[in-house]
């Protein structure tokens, strides 16, 4: 029992690994913020039990089927917030997000309130290692090529992206389809693995969960993403001695980190170090921490 | 770049573009040409409209009338990254490079429209794909050479000094491969030598890399140093155009550069 308390935390570790990397790519390595990543989960969990319920798919058919689904909602969440920047677009994948949760809480065949359960218990340790450790690959062998070279063209500077040929609109969609890809494949193994699923699992709080993973770790690198994830996944677990102070704790650890070392563990590429002397003025100049101001 | 298709010899053809923002003509009928391999420089004094018909070059403004062409092919209405992808590559009167991303990496954004791996040849990367990033690199580190700036290629953008991030913003342009050159400013706020240097770097592009150039400067000397052909524009129009000479010499532009009398 003990072990299996253990083997649950790992799980969880690997499945968040994932949500954070994939959110990453959308507001730290392609600068657009958004507070709707457990929404592309939760249409991954959902699809991905659906198929596996009802259409009797085989479990990496019914992975594939929930992350290329939110893959798509993605994409159609991607095309109308386009214009938006910054806090503007936070609050509209935040909007997103409530829908998603909200049509989940009141479709029939998502058992609605009730929540969907009787999923089978198929992920594994094993699956949700090779499942984050394609997820880590995918998403760093982007970023070294020309098209991560471009979501981060995106993010630095969009008239010049746009005057270097880059087509802003196509890697900003780009950027929300891949990252809800992997969330959407985060939320297959949830749901192969708790066997339980209700719409409120995938509610604002996650995704602000998700958020605060990817700075924490820093914005715009994936190592820092995998420490983040990791971090806030286990912190709780291990503060639960403190019982009733484990939330307390838990917020000022989050206080404590962002006062002493805004730019997160590990510092954005090479783009996040603050340089010597530049502090406040480069804060400014900063995307964003701008928008988030 | 031999420019076949083209009957008149002109890389940018603009025929009577003009471009209004409500009642505001700031651009306004103007005809404009620029040759194969010519150095051209646009003046007038301030709000003259020079930016406003830069922008229309580049798709970053949309022309209210008239017609743009590059090569006779229309190019008026674009958007800016088909334009550069057709072969306008420009710099920015305030600096706009990517300030967080390494020297090179804003370089080899610079050849976005001339490499094509997709989101899959990155995660498959494929020969074809490697060796295209490989080919990405090479002339990446030959532009940032050709401008000297080959020993910093790995520092941060944001950490070059002014002249220099001026010169990496024209090999980043460079990187595009374009038919024509589009400078804004390029001296703006250069001291006297890095003044000088930055006339022979615009020279060296077009006689070494037989590039066409159109740049505004406020800078007479620089202007009137290395511009074949000069059109000045004010208010809105044109009201002269020739060599550096005869601009000089022309009354209309003694007149809107220094007041009433001339």
């Amino acid at each position: 029992m003990f072990s299996a308390y253990y083997l649950q935390i790992i799980i969880l570790v690997g499945i968040n690994i994932i949500m954070a990397t994939s959110l990453n790519l959308i507001t730290g390595f392609t600068g657009q913020l958004s507070i709707g990543h457990a929404a592309f989960m939760s249409i991954g969990a959902y699809a991905a039990a659906l198929a596996t319920l009802k259409l009797g798919l085989p479990f990496f058919g019914s992975l594939f089927f929930g992350a290329l689904l939110a893959a798509f909602f993605g994409v159609l969440i991607g095309v109308p917030t386009l214009k938006l920047k910054g806090d503007y677009l936070a609050i509209a994948t935040l909007g997103f997000g409530e829908i998603v949760r909200i049509v989940f809480l009141n479709l029939k065949i998502t058992g609605g309130a009730v929540g969907l359960r009787g999923v089978p218990k198929n992920t594994t340790i094993l699956w949700v290692i090779v499942a984050a450790i394609l997820t880590i690959f995918v998403l760093n062998r982007i970023l070294k090529s020309r098209v991560g070279r471009a979501l981060v063209a995106v993010r630095e500077d969009e008239t010049a992206a746009e005057s270097m040929g880059i087509n802003t609109t196509y890697y900003k969609i780009l950027a929300f389809g891949v990252g809800a890809f992997f969330a959407g494949l985060g939320g297959g193994l949830f749901s192969h693995y708790f066997q339980y699923i209700h719409p409120n699992s995938f509610g604002f709080l996650r995704s602000i969960e998700h958020l605060c993973m990817v700075v924490l770790g820093g914005l715009g690198n994936i190592w820092g993403s995998i420490i983040g994830a990791a971090a806030l996944t286990a912190i709780p677990e291990f503060l639960r001695a403190s019982a009733d102070y484990r939330q307390l704790f838990y917020g000022a650890i989050l206080v404590l980190m962002m006062r002493i070392r805004p730019e997160g563990i590990i510092s954005g590429k090479k783009s996040r170090k603050i340089p010597p002397g530049k502090t406040s003025a480069w804060r400014g100049k900063n995307k964003f921490l701008k928008a988030t101001r | 770049m031999s420019g076949m298709n083209s009957n008149n010899g002109y890389v940018l053809d603009a025929v009577q573009v003009s471009r209004n923002f409500g009642g505001l003509k700031a651009v306004d009928n103007v005809d404009f040409y620029i040759k194969e391999q010519e150095i051209a420089g646009l003046i007038g004094p301030n709000g003259a409209g020079k930016t406003t018909l830069f922008n229309l070059f580049t798709g970053h403004y949309q022309p209210t009338g008239g017609d743009i062409f590059l090569q006779d092919e229309k190019i008026g209405g674009l958007k800016p990254h088909q334009i550069t992808e057709k072969g306008i590559a420009r710099t920015f009167q305030n600096i706009r490079l990517f300030a967080g991303m390494s020297v090179l990496d804003n370089v080899l954004i610079g050849g976005h429209t001339r490499t094509k791996t997709g989101l899959l040849g990155a995660i498959l990367q494929c020969p074809g794909d490697k060796k295209e990033e490989r080919e990405a690199k090479e002339l990446a580190l030959s532009l940032l050479s050709f401008v000297g700036l080959d020993a910093k290629k790995d520092e941060l953008s944001q950490n070059l000094s002014y002249g220099e991030q001026r010169r990496l913003e024209i090999a980043r342009a460079l990187a595009a491969d374009p038919k024509l050159l589009l400078l804004d400013e390029p001296a703006a706020g250069m001291n006297p030598q890095e003044t000088m240097n930055l006339m022979q770097l615009i020279s060296r592009i077009r006689d070494e890399m037989q590039k066409t150039i159109l740049l505004i400067e406020h800078d007479m000397k620089v202007v009137m140093g290395i511009s074949e052909r000069i059109a000045v524009l004010n208010y809105g129009k044109k009201i002269a155009e020739g060599t550096p000479r005869e601009i000089q010499r022309d009354e209309a532009v003694i007149h809107a550069y220094l007041g009433v009398s001339a």
